[in-house]
C-alpha cells in the first residue's frame, strides 16, 4: 500500500472515523493499530521485528539512563552502546552498499579470502533510515535530559512506527511527537486542511514529478539519441522531479497526520528560493539537517578533540582561519553522516563531498566574493542579483544531484562524462523539432509540466509569505476556493500518472 | 424558525455540515460527468445500456449477452406484432449478472415480461474476465447502486486477487489517460445520458458466415458447479421475490455436449420453481435454421439466422403472453420512425450476409472440383480464391530456366527463389502470411477462427522436413514443389499436389 494508492485513502477514511469515534484515552492505541496495519500492507511484515528491537533497546536504555543517572554508573556507555547497536542493525540491513564494496575490496586485496554474501542479504525494515534516526535522537535527548523517558513501551513503539512518517519521514524529535499520546478532538478544519494537503501532494507527485521522470529516464536511457542539450535538460529537470516526488510525499504524510490532529515538523520551505547552498539545506530536507546538526554537528563541535584542535589552530593561524578549521572538520563529519544515511558510496560523493566542498570553498573564499561584489558595484539587494544567486544555487544542487539520480557510482561518472562531452555538440534546435515527443511524452504533457512548475512556485511563495497557503485560500470567496480545489482534484484525477497501465513509481526517498 | 433559536456555535456547525455535503455532492456530480467523457463510448454496450432509459415504456425486456444482441431484433417484433421490446444486453455478459441487469432496467421501466437467456451460465467460472462486467458497469452512471452491487457480486465470487478492484468501481482510474476523448464531441454527449438514444433497441448483427454441422442433442443432465448453481439461484430467488413474469430461454448455437447437459439441468431447476424454460437448441427445425448458412461463428447466428430466430421468438411471445399492440398508438410514433431507419439497415445486412454466404458456398463448389483438375493453368486460377490458404513447400534444387509463362507467374506471385534449395510459403490469395527461401521452420494457425480455433500448421524445411496440418504430416519426400490447398471456412484440405517440372518447361500436377 503506497501513500498514493486508492487503498491508502480508504485506509485514512476508515482509520480517522474509528479514531474520532473511540474514547479519547485510547486514541493512541488506534494509531498504533493503524500503524501495524499500514506496516503489514506496505512492507515485508516480519521486518517489523527490527522496529520492535530498536524500540526495546531504546526503552531499556532510556529507563536505565534515568535510573542510573545519579549513581556512579557511566550512563554515557549505556547510551553509546544502544546507539551503536542501532547503527549496526541499520548498517547490516540498509548499508549493504558499503559492506558489499568493502567485501569486494578485501577480496581483491586478498584473493584467498572469500565471503558468503548471501548470508547477509536480509530484508531491511520499512523506513529504517527514518526511524533509526528518531530512535538515536530519542536516546540522546533522554541522555541530555531534554526529554523524559517514555515509561510505556507501547507508546514508545508508536513514536517509532507512527504510520505516515515511515514512508519518507519527516524525522521527528520525541518532543515533537508527544502529541501522539494526547487526546484529540474532531476538527473540521483539520480534516479539510489535511485532505487539501494530501491532494496537493498527489498533484506534485503524480502529475508533475512522475511526468518529468518519463523525460529524465528516457534521456539517460539513450544518451546517443538524446545528446547535446538533452543530458543537460535531464540534469536541470531532476531537482524539480526530486522535489515534486519527495515534498509531494511529505505533503501527503503531513496531511494525513493533520487529519489525525497530529502536527509533524515541516521538511521543506521553498528550497529553490535559496541564495546559497547553506540556505538551501536549511530549506531542503529540514528534519534531516536539524537532526544531523543537533545529534552530530554540535556534539562533534563540543567534543574535546575539536576544542583542542581549535586551540591549536588559534596558536598557529590567523583568527579567521583558526575559526574555520574546527568548523570545517565539524561540517565534514556532519556531511559524512548525511551521505552515509542515504546509504551508498555515490551518495557520499554526491551529498557529503559535494556539499562539504562547496560550503568550505564558500567560507574560505567568501570574503573574496564579497569584495568582488563591492568592487564591481553590484547592488546585492537587487532582484536580478538575488535571482542570479538562486540560479547558481539551483545549478549547484542540480550538478550534485547527478550522483543522486544515477544508479551507481560508475553510472554517475558516466553521466558527468556525457555532460562534458555534450558541450561540444550542443543541438538547441532539437528542442523545437519534436524530439521531446520521442521521449515518451506529448506536447500536452510538456504543457502540464510547465503549469505544474508554475503552480509549485506560486504555492511555495504563497506559503512562505502567508505561513500556510491553505490559510490564504480559506480567506478567498467560496466560488474561487471551491473552484480551485475541485480543479486541482480533477487535475490529479485526469492527469495523474496512476492506475492500470502505469507502473506505480516508488518515492525516491522511500528507499532510505 | 429552528435556525433562529440556535446558538452561534451550532449555526456555525450546521453551516459547515451543509457546506461539506454540498461540496462533496458537487465533486461527485462532476465526477460522474467527467467519468463518462473518458469511457470508450463508441462501444455498442454503451449505447445499448445507456440508451435503454430514454426508450419510454418497454413491454418485454430481454436480458443477456451477445447471445441476445446478435439474435433478436426488437424492431422487427414491433413491426410484426406491435409490442415494444428491448435487448438489455452486453457482449461477454455472464449469467450471474442477469439479476442486476433486470434490477437496473426496473429503475426506469417495469416490463410486462422479462426474457432471460441463460446460455452464458456455462461460462460462469472463477476467472475474472474484465469485459464480462465492464461492458455493463462502465455503461452506467457512477451513482447507480445496482452497478455497485453488480460489480461486487461479480468480483467477490471470483478469483479477484490480481484485479485492480478500485478501477471497477471508479472506472476513471482505468480510463483517465484516454486524453483523446476530450476532443471528441461524441464522448462529451454522454455527460447527458438522457439524450442517448438507441435506434436498434439493442440489436447488432453478425454479418460473418461459418458453416457448421448440426450439434447432436442430449438428454443427459450435467452437474452444475457451485458458482453456476449460485448464479442460477440468485436469479431465480430475485424473480420469485419480486414476483416477476419471466421466461427463461437459451438461444440456438453450436452447443457442445457438456454445455448442453448443463443447460438441461438448469432447465429442470427453472421448471421446479414454476417458470418456463425453452432451450431453442431443441427447435432447430421449427426455427428453420440451416447450419450451413445461418451462423456467423460458433457462438452466434449471422443476420440470416437472426431473422429466423426473431420470427420464431416473437411469434412464441405473442402467442403465449398477453402483449399489447401499440402500432396504432400515436405516442409510439418514435418506434415507427426508428423502424424506418432500422428497415433500411436490415435490408443491407441481409444483402451483405447473403453475399458472404454465397461466396463461401461458391468456394466450396470450387473446392469440390479442384482435385479433378489436371491442367496447371486452370488449377492455378482456382487456388487463388481468398477462401483458401495455399501452403507451398519446396525441398531441393530444381532445374528450370523460366520457359513456362504460367509457372513463371506462379513463381513470381509466391516469391519462390528457384536458385535456392528451400522455400516455405503460406498465402491467402494475394496476402502473404509467411514466406521464406531459407532453411527454416514455421508454426502458424490457418483457417477462419469463428470460435473454433485456428488449425495449427507446422512446416520445416531441410533436415527433419515436415508439413503438418492439424495432427497429420502431409509431407511428400519426393515432391519437387508440394502445394496443399486448405479451405478456410470448411477447415479441410481440398487438394495436395506435387508440381513436377518436366523437360525444363512442362508442368505436371501429381496427386498421391
Amino acid at each position: 500500500m503506497t501513500v498514493t494508492s486508492f487503498y491508502f485513502l480508504v485506509f485514512i477514511v476508515i482509520g480517522a472515523a474509528i479514531y474520532y469515534i473511540v474514547p479519547k484515552k485510547v486514541q493512541w492505541l488506534i494509531l498504533l493499530g493503524l500503524s501495524f496495519v499500514f506496516y503489514y500492507f506496505s512492507a515485508v511484515p516480519y521486518t517489523i521485528i527490527y522496529l520492535l528491537l530498536s524500540t526495546l533497546i531504546a526503552y531499556i536504555t532510556t529507563i536505565a539512563i534515568e535510573k542510573y543517572r545519579d549513581k556512579r554508573t557511566n550512563i554515557a556507555v549505556i547510551a553509546c552502546t544502544a546507539i551503536i547497536f542501532n547503527i549496526v542493525i541499520w548498517f547490516l540491513l540498509k548499508g549493504n552498499s558499503f559492506w558489499s564494496h568493502g567485501v569486494l575490496l578485501i577480496e581483491k586485496t586478498f584473493p584467498s579470502v572469500h565471503f558468503n554474501m548471501s548470508v547477509l542479504h536480509l530484508t531491511a525494515a520499512f523506513g529504517m533510515g527514518y526511524y533509526t534516526a528518531q530512535v538515536i535522537g530519542y536516546i540522546l535527548d533522554c541522555y541530555w535530559e531534554i526529554s523524559k523517558p517514555q515509561k510505556n513501551p507501547f507508546k514508545l513503539f508508536l513514536f517509532v512506527c507512527f504510520f505516515p512518517q515511515l514512508t519518507v519521514g519527516p524525522i521527528s524529535k520525541y518532543s515533537q511527537l508527544e502529541c501522539l499520546y494526547r487526546e484529540h478532538r474532531f476538527s473540521y478544519k483539520n480534516i479539510c486542511f489535511g485532505s487539501q494537503r494530501i491532494l496537493w501532494g498527489m498533484f506534485k507527485k503524480l502529475v508533475v514529478s512522475d511526468r518529468i521522470a518519463i523525460i529524465t529516464t528516457a534521456i539517460w536511457a539513450d544518451t546517443i539519441s538524446y545528446s547535446g542539450v538533452w543530458p543537460w535538460i535531464a540534469v536541470f529537470l531532476y531537482p524539480i522531479q526530486l522535489y515534486g516526488d519527495f515534498s509531494g510525499c511529505v505533503d501527503i504524510i503531513l496531511g494525513t497526520a493533520e487529519i489525525f490532529d497530529i502536527k509533524l515538523p515541516e521538511n521543506f520551505n521553498n528550497p529553490f528560493k535559496s541564495c546559497s547552498v547553506q540556505e538551501f539545506w536549511q530549506r531542503w530536507h529540514i528534519t534531516l539537517g536539524t537532526w544531523a546538526k543537533d545529534y552530530v554537528y554540535y556534539p562533534v563541535l563540543k567534543s574535546k578533540y575539536l576544542i583542542s584542535i581549535g586551540k591549536w589552530s588559534k596558536k598557529h593561524f590567523t583568527k579567521r582561519i583558526a575559526k574555520l578549521i574546527p568548523w570545517t572538520l565539524g561540517m565534514g563529519v556532519l556531511w559524512l553522516v548525511m551521505g552515509i544515511w542515504h546509504g551508498s558510496v555515490r551518495h557520499i560523493a554526491g551529498v557529503s563531498l559535494w556539499y562539504w566542498g562547496i560550503l568550505v570553498l564558500g567560507e574560505f573564499f567568501g570574503s573574496v566574493f564579497k569584495n568582488m561584489v563591492e568592487y564591481l558595484n553590484i547592488k546585492s539587494e537587487s532582484y536580478s542579483w538575488v535571482l542570479l544567486q538562486r540560479i547558481r544555487t539551483y545549478a549547484i544542487f542540480s550538478a550534485g544531484s547527478v550522483f543522486f539520480a544515477a544508479e551507481s557510482f560508475r553510472d554517475a561518472l558516466f553521466r558527468y562524462q556525457t555532460l562534458f562531452a555534450s558541450i561540444k555538440n550542443l543541438n538547441p534546435w532539437t528542442l523545437f523539432d519534436g524530439t521531446v515527443i520521442r521521449l515518451g511524452v506529448t506536447w500536452g504533457d510538456v504543457n502540464i509540466i510547465i503549469l505544474g512548475i508554475f503552480l509549485l512556485h506560486k504555492i511555495d511563495t504563497l506559503r512562505e509569505k502567508e505561513g500556510m497557503a491553505r490559510e490564504w485560500m480559506q480567506k478567498q470567496i467560496v466560488v474561487f476556493r471551491w473552484g480551485a480545489w475541485i480543479s486541482l482534484f480533477f487535475l490529479v484525477l485526469i492527469y495523474g500518472l496512476y492506475g492500470p497501465g502505469y507502473e506505480a513509481s516508488q518515492f525516491i526517498y522511500q528507499g532510505f | 424558525m429552528v435556525y433562529s433559536y440556535m446558538s452561534t456555535d451550532r449555526k456555525e456547525k450546521l453551516k459547515k455540515i451543509i457546506a461539506c455535503i454540498l461540496f462533496i455532492s458537487i465533486v461527485f456530480f462532476l465526477l460522474c460527468k467527467v467519468t463518462w467523457i473518458f469511457r470508450g463510448n463508441k462501444s455498442e454496450a454503451r449505447e445499448d445500456i445507456a440508451g435503454f432509459k430514454s426508450q419510454g415504456k418497454i413491454d418485454v425486456v430481454l436480458c443477456a449477452g451477445s447471445n441476445l444482441l446478435r439474435y433478436y431484433q426488437p424492431l422487427e417484433a414491433w413491426n410484426q406484432k406491435g409490442y415494444t421490446s428491448y435487448n438489455y444486453a452486453t457482449s461477454s455478459a455472464r449469467a450471474d449478472l442477469l439479476k442486476e441487469y433486470i434490477e437496473d432496467s426496473r429503475t426506469t421501466n417495469e416490463a410486462l415480461l422479462y426474457v432471460c437467456d441463460i446460455r452464458t451460465i456455462t461460462d460462469v467460472n472463477k476467472e475474472v474476465e474484465e469485459a464480462s462486467v465492464r461492458n455493463w458497469s462502465d455503461s452506467l452512471s457512477l451513482s447507480s447502486v445496482t452497478r455497485l452491487k453488480g460489480i461486487s457480486s461479480f468480483l467477490f465470487t471470483r478469483d479477484y486477487k490480481d484485479c485492480d478492484i478500485p478501477s471497477f468501481y471508479l472506472d476513471i482510474i482505468k480510463y483517465h489517460s484516454n486524453y483523446d476523448s476530450l476532443k471528441d464531441a461524441y464522448q462529451w454527449s454522454y455527460t447527458n445520458t438522457k439524450n442517448i438514444d438507441n435506434i436498434d433497441k439493442g440489436f447488432s448483427p453478425n454479418q460473418n458466415h461459418i458453416p457448421f454441422e448440426e450439434p447432436i442433442s442430449t438428454n443427459v443432465r450435467g452437474e452444475l458447479s457451485e458458482q453456476q448453481e449460485y448464479a442460477l439461484d440468485k436469479l431465480l430467488n430475485y424473480c420469485e421475490k419480486e414476483k416477476l413474469n419471466v421466461l427463461f430461454i437459451c438461444c440456438p448455437y453450436i452447443a457442445p455436449k457438456e454445455e448442453w447437459e448443463i443447460l438441461n439441468t438448469c432447465g429442470d431447476k427453472i421448471k421446479e420453481r414454476g417458470y418456463t424454460f425453452i432451450n431453442f437448441n431443441e427447435y432447430y427445425d421449427e426455427i428453420g435454421l440451416d447450419f450451413e448458412r445461418d451462423f456467423g461463428d460458433v457462438n452466434h447466428v449471422n443476420y440470416l439466422g437472426a431473422e429466423k430466430y426473431t420470427a420464431y421468438l416473437m411469434n412464441y411471445l405473442s402467442e403465449n403472453y398477453e402483449l399489447p399492440d401499440h402500432r396504432e398508438d400515436t405516442s409510439y410514433r418514435k418506434w415507427e420512425e426508428d423502424y424506418a431507419v432500422f428497415d433500411a439497415s436490415r435490408r443491407q445486412w441481409r444483402l451483405d450476409t447473403t453475399e458472404v454466404v454465397e461466396e463461401h458456398l461458391n468456394a466450396k463448389k470450387t473446392a469440390e472440383t479442384l482435385r479433378s483438375l489436371e491442367n496447371f493453368d486452370s488449377w492455378y486460377q482456382q487456388i487463388q480464391d481468398n477462401n483458401f490458404t495455399v501452403i507451398i513447400k519446396k525441398n531441393g534444387y530444381l532445374e528450370y530456366s523460366n520457359t513456362n509463362d504460367i509457372l513463371n507467374s506462379f513463381i513470381e506471385k509466391y516469391e519462390i527463389d528457384m536458385t535456392q534449395k528451400y522455400y516455405i510459403g503460406l498465402w491467402n490469395s494475394d496476402e502473404c502470411i509467411f514466406s521464406t527461401n531459407d532453411e527454416e521452420s514455421v508454426e502458424q494457425g490457418i483457417g477462419v477462427d469463428g470460435g473454433r480455433g485456428l488449425t495449427p500448421c507446422i512446416i520445416t524445411s531441410g533436415e527433419g522436413s515436415m508439413l503438418c496440418i492439424g495432427d497429420t504430416d502431409y509431407y511428400h519426400q519426393d515432391a519437387d514443389i508440394q502445394v496443399i490447398v486448405y479451405d478456410n471456412n470448411y477447415k479441410q484440405i481440398i487438394d495436395d499436389v506435387n508440381i513436377q517440372i518436366v523437360d525444363d518447361k512442362e508442368v505436371h500436377l501429381i496427386r498421391a
